[in-house]
This record gives C-alpha cells, structure tokens and sequence, in this order.
C-alpha cells in the first residue's frame, strides 16, 4: 500500500527523495520503495525518517483504521 | 594438454588480476573513508540473492550427482563443477543488480565504466566462443561438454550483468517519472 502521507509530508518540506535518504542514511531506492509501499522499513528507520520530517509515527506510517 | 596449460594460464592471470584489483580497491584512501554500506533494505535483498543462489547451487549439485549415478556422463568434472559456480555468482549478481542492492549507498550510480567493462568482455567472450566453434575447438566434443565451455560461463555472465543493469536504470527511470 502506498504511503502518500510520507510523500506529502517530504513534498511539504521541498525534499527530493535523495535528499531525505541522504538524511535518514539510506538509498534513494529505498525511500522510493517505501512511498510505493515495496518496502516495509524498520522501527528504526521510520524513527529516522519521523525525525527528518518532523512528523509523528502515526502521522506517517499508521495505517487508518488501526 | 598444451590447450589445458593455456587454459590454466589464462585463468591463473585472470584471477591474479582480479586478486590485484581488489587489494588495490580496499586499500585505495576513497575506500577507506567511514561510511555507510548496505541500507537494511539492500541487505534484506542481498540476502534472499544469497539464498536463492545457494539453492540453485544445491539443486545442480544434487541434479549432477544423480546424473552420476545414472551412468549419464554430459560434462566434465571441470566442467560440470564451474558451471555451477558460475551459474550461482551470476544469479546472485544479476538479483543484487535488479533489486538496486549491488553497489552500497556512498556509491550513487553505475559507473558507465563498469558496464562498457562487461559488454566488452562479454562481446570478445562471445566472438572467441564463436571462432572456437568455428575452428572445430568448441565446448561440445565426444558428447561431453568440456573446458572451453569457460568462455560460454564469461559471456553469459557478463552479459547477464549488462543486461542486469540495462534493465535496472529502465526501472529505476521509469520510477522516478512517477
């Protein structure tokens, strides 16, 4: 499932998905794959990525209805 | 034998360049410098390519063994073992290259070196592998497959992992115009 909140929220800050995985320590292929929901990263990346993005858990990675 | 010798040689001066290249590639100051490698999602799929080459490994072996058993001689044993091992690098090779988990993340693109490296030697494996045929000193004699099925394993392998990458910069392109 797509995370569209992560892209929005990336988009809202003017970061390109290089720029966040520079940020975050990882490959610009892995933040892709996670926006199209390929990938379901740790705990401790989606941490990382709250951190860079200044968001919540539940604002970026908990699914509704949850 | 004279055919075995400058095989052996071949191979000998093969692996000793690749031997060089590598201590040279460690120990080069770039390579030196602290960083990250692997991200956990290129480890998690450099470890299913790790897993399902040692399967394909598993599986010739036990494929070859019974072949054995049954009197069915198609190969030999040279022949029969680097075929496997070939096979398993390759298939490993061409997984990390599809899955964007080859080259680690202080490393942002393919170097255009790289694959003109593979398409040449690829091409030349092909062209030798073709002249040999041609000159009647091919892989296939006496029904067995034999030695000089090494330059068929080179030319796959390298043009599987061109192709790999031709293949990798498609997707990725067509991602980022998402």
């Amino acid at each position: 499932m797509k995370n569209l909140r992560l892209k929005s929220a990336r988009a809202a800050l003017d970061l390109s998905q290089q720029e966040l995985a520079e940020m975050v320590g990882v490959s610009r292929q892995t933040i892709n794959a996670i926006e199209k929901g390929d990938y379901n990263p740790t705990i401790k990346l989606c941490i990382a990525i709250c951190r860079a993005l200044g968001k919540t858990l539940d604002e970026l990675f908990w699914e509704e209805g949850d | 034998m004279s055919g075995n010798t400058n095989l052996l040689t071949g191979m000998a001066v093969g692996f000793g360049l690749m031997f060089i290249f590598f201590i040279v590639s460690v120990l080069s100051p770039g390579r030196r410098k602290k960083g990250k490698s692997y991200d956990e999602r290129q480890l998690q799929a450099r470890n299913k390519a790790y897993k399902t080459s040692f399967l394909f490994l598993l599986l010739y072996c036990t494929v070859c063994g019974v072949l054995e058993i049954f009197g069915i001689k198609w190969a030999t044993m040279a022949a029969m073992l680097f075929i496997g091992v070939f096979g398993s690098v390759t298939l490993f090779a061409v997984i990390c290259i599809l899955k964007d988990a080859y080259n680690n993340i202080s490393r942002k693109k393919y170097p255009n070196e790289d694959m003109a490296f593979f398409l040449l030697f690829g091409v030349y494996y092909c062209v030798k592998l073709i002249s040999d045929i041609h000159s009647g000193s091919g892989f296939f004699k006496d029904g067995l497959v034999n030695e000089n099925v090494f330059f068929l394993l080179f030319a796959v392998m390298c043009l599987s992992i061109f192709l790999a990458r031709v293949v990798s910069i498609i997707i990725k392109k067509a991602a980022d115009d998402e």
